[in-house]
């Protein structure tokens, strides 16, 4: 008895969209032909890394109750130079890679700071100042090359994105460590639960002695560092970086976490849900497409996805409001 | 007292003023933006970049006033032209382009109208994702290519003179001002956007308010799109991705104050000058196309500052500080 129960907890604390992404795996598995070719699982896996790397920022921020829509543009700002910075060199070996992949996350994070001091520490609109932000980072990419593409780096640069070790690729091993440190520093420290507490309420949080302006701070940096790594990221698995190459990646983030379970509200969901919601929604992009449904299709199905779930999580929350009343008023 | 009340009519009119030295500067550093016997720029930017930009910008202000926002402007236009064109090219009849134009605008602004009252999404998440969506219709419809090959009439209509334009926009803009400052629902307008609850509370149909407004910027942005159909010649999906930036920025620079409940139409006739004149007068100073992403980031956010700058408290704040120096040095 006690262990069907224990099993039907564990049941319950999966998020519900991973009945989704076995659902979806097993109608692209009878239409789609090569769907589950193991290249194409792989091929799903590694975009979904990259999509994952980018939205932990993405959670945070809308864990604590704002938005971040900078993402695609500090990615692509700081592969880009980054980038460049490996082409200034004829033949760069490992320690080249690492300078460069340090140069990405400063400017990650200084685009990050950015917007932390002025949402977290100025009070300015957090959408408004990110969306500002995005369009600088991109201009800034634009007129770095003048809108041209970097591309055709050698083996040691592509070892992150594309690289193998013991038959695993580096990239997924890259994102299990960085999403499993991310998770942890969610959970179990303090200024995760900060960030929760942030969301759930900032005057209460304020009240409960949170200090409020360094945590949405250090949420913004984190979310501009990892936007900063993921722009490596992507420089290593495609071998170009454009100045377009994060153009929607911020779209998609805030699908991932919202088909995931994370809600705006703030302090609801979690990195767990994210790894899920990141999943799917490679899936469904990726089983489109060899369904051979038109590419231009595929962002408006993220977007019909968020704006689906968005409107069964208010038909539910309409629910429990309406249940709860009931209860208080029949009692 | 005399040098508050000179303070606030400084800081009232400091858009104008900010015009008045943009037009100098680039009168006298340039030798092609303005001059005695130079009038063709100015006229151009008048008379051709001017309406289209003022109107979006206009829906925008109105959007911001209700403390929202809209980013499917762009994509709103996009659709809405094409759709009409396609109508416009295959039945050959004017009237029914733009009519089936202007329900496309509508029906955009209703859904995004109905989306954030009724369901209760946040406004930028609905629109972003209403973009997408859009836009990928939009490409699914054209199949990615473009439509051109108006009837002449058509042309004829928006372009017999030089000023249909902008005589049609100045006409709309003021019938908008005095729709929001002298009737009961314009001012329900900024009732619904200093606090949603208390204007409910007070009688107020938010919800319809909200629909109401969406669909006016629907209807903008349709009008914004024959416009532009009418002097390029030609529609495609790409169209209008650059519009709410551009717009959000107009509006802001304008003097309109995000928080809502803030702000009026006429403000974005001055926001939207100096924004031409600004990213017309960098290119005639010689600074590339590709800067202008960039600048257009950089002006929300300085102008979102300087609207948030309290002289009187800084004058304040700093006598406070020398004193305190002062203070300190006695001691």
């Amino acid at each position: 008895m006690l262990n069907i129960r224990l099993f039907r907890n564990e049941i319950k604390r999966v998020p519900g969209i991973a009945y989704g992404i076995i659902i979806v795996m097993v109608i692209f598995a009878f239409t789609a032909r090569n769907f589950m070719n193991p290249v194409n699982l792989e091929n799903i896996l590694r975009n979904a890394a990259i999509l994952l790397v980018i939205s932990i920022g993405g959670t945070m921020a809308i864990l604590a109750g704002k938005i971040d829509l900078s993402i695609g543009g500090i990615a692509t700002l700081s592969g880009m130079i980054g980038g460049i910075y490996l082409k200034s060199i004829p033949e760069p070996n490992a320690f080249n890679v690492l300078i460069s992949i340090l140069i990405s996350i400063a400017v990650g994070s200084a685009v990050g700071a950015f917007n932390g001091f002025m949402i977290g520490y100025r009070g300015y609109d957090n959408w408004l100042i990110t969306f500002s932000t995005m369009s600088i980072a991109f201009g800034l990419a634009q007129t770095i090359t003048g809108g041209n593409i970097v591309s055709g780096f050698n083996r040691t640069v592509r070892f992150i994105g594309s690289g193998q070790i013991f038959g695993i690729r580096v990239l997924l091993i890259l994102t299990f460590i960085v999403v499993g440190v991310m998770i942890f520093v969610m959970h179990r420290t303090r200024f995760g639960l900060h960030v929760y507490a942030v969301g759930d309420s900032e005057t209460c949080a304020k009240v409960s002695g949170v200090n409020v302006k360094k945590t949405l701070f250090m949420v913004y940096l984190l979310s501009g560092l990892f936007a900063g790594l993921c722009g490596f990221l992507l420089l290593s698995k495609t071998n170009s970086v454009g100045p377009t190459t994060g153009d929607g990646y911020e779209f998609n983030a805030i699908a991932a976490i919202i088909v995931g379970g994370t809600t705006f509200d703030g302090g609801k969901g979690g990195l767990g849900s994210t790894v899920f919601g990141a999943l799917f929604i490679t899936i469904v992009k990726n089983g489109l497409q060899l369904i051979g449904l038109s590419v231009f299709w595929q962002q408006a199905c993220v977007g019909f996805f968020i704006l689906g779930i968005i409107l069964v999580n208010a038909l539910n929350e309409k629910r429990a409001v309406k249940n709860a009343k009931r209860r208080i008023y029949h009692d | 007292m005399t040098k508050n009340i000179n303070l606030s009519l400084l800081k009232k009119n400091s858009r104008l003023i900010v015009l008045l030295l943009l037009l100098v500067f680039f009168a006298a550093f340039t030798d092609t933006f303005w001059g005695i016997s130079n009038w063709t720029n100015i006229l151009n930017i008048v008379l051709d970049q001017f309406p289209p930009l003022l109107l979006i910008a206009a829906g925008m202000t109105m959007v911001i006033i209700m403390r929202g926002i809209d980013l499917s402007i762009g994509a709103t236009v996009a659709i809405s032209a094409s759709l009409g064109a396609i109508v416009m090219n295959s039945t050959q009849n004017v009237a029914l382009g733009i009519l089936i134009s202007l329900l496309v605008g509508i029906i955009v602004g209703v859904c995004n109208g109905v989306l954030i009252s009724v369901v209760g999404v946040p406004p930028y998440i609905a629109t972003i994702s209403m973009k997408w969506i859009l836009t990928g219709i939009c490409l699914v419809v054209l199949n990615g290519s473009s439509v051109y090959g108006f009837p002449s009439e058509f042309k004829a209509l928006l372009q017999s003179t030089k000023y249909n334009c902008f005589i049609i926009s100045l006409v709309l803009i003021f019938l908008l001002a005095f729709f929001m400052e002298k009737t009961v629902f314009g001012r329900n307008v900024y009732v619904t956007g200093t606090n949603e609850t208390a204007a409910k509370l007070s009688g107020v149909n938010t919800v319809m308010v909200t629909i109401i407004v969406f669909a006016i910027v629907g209807v903008l942005s349709s009008i914004t799109g024959l416009m532009y159909m009418s002097f390029l010649g030609g529609v495609d999906a790409n169209l209008g991705s650059s519009f709410p930036i551009r717009a959000i920025a107009a509006s802001l620079i304008g003097g309109n104050a995000f928080g809502g409940g803030k702000g009026r139409v006429t403000n974005t006739i001055i926001g939207a000058f100096i924004m031409l004149v600004l990213t017309n007068g960098l290119l005639h100073m010689g600074i590339p196309a590709v800067w202008q992403q960039f600048v257009l980031g950089a002006l929300i956010i300085i102008s979102v500052v300087a609207e948030n700058f309290d002289v009187k408290s800084f004058l304040k704040k700093r006598k406070k500080a020398v004193r305190q120096l002062k203070k300190e040095e006695i001691v």
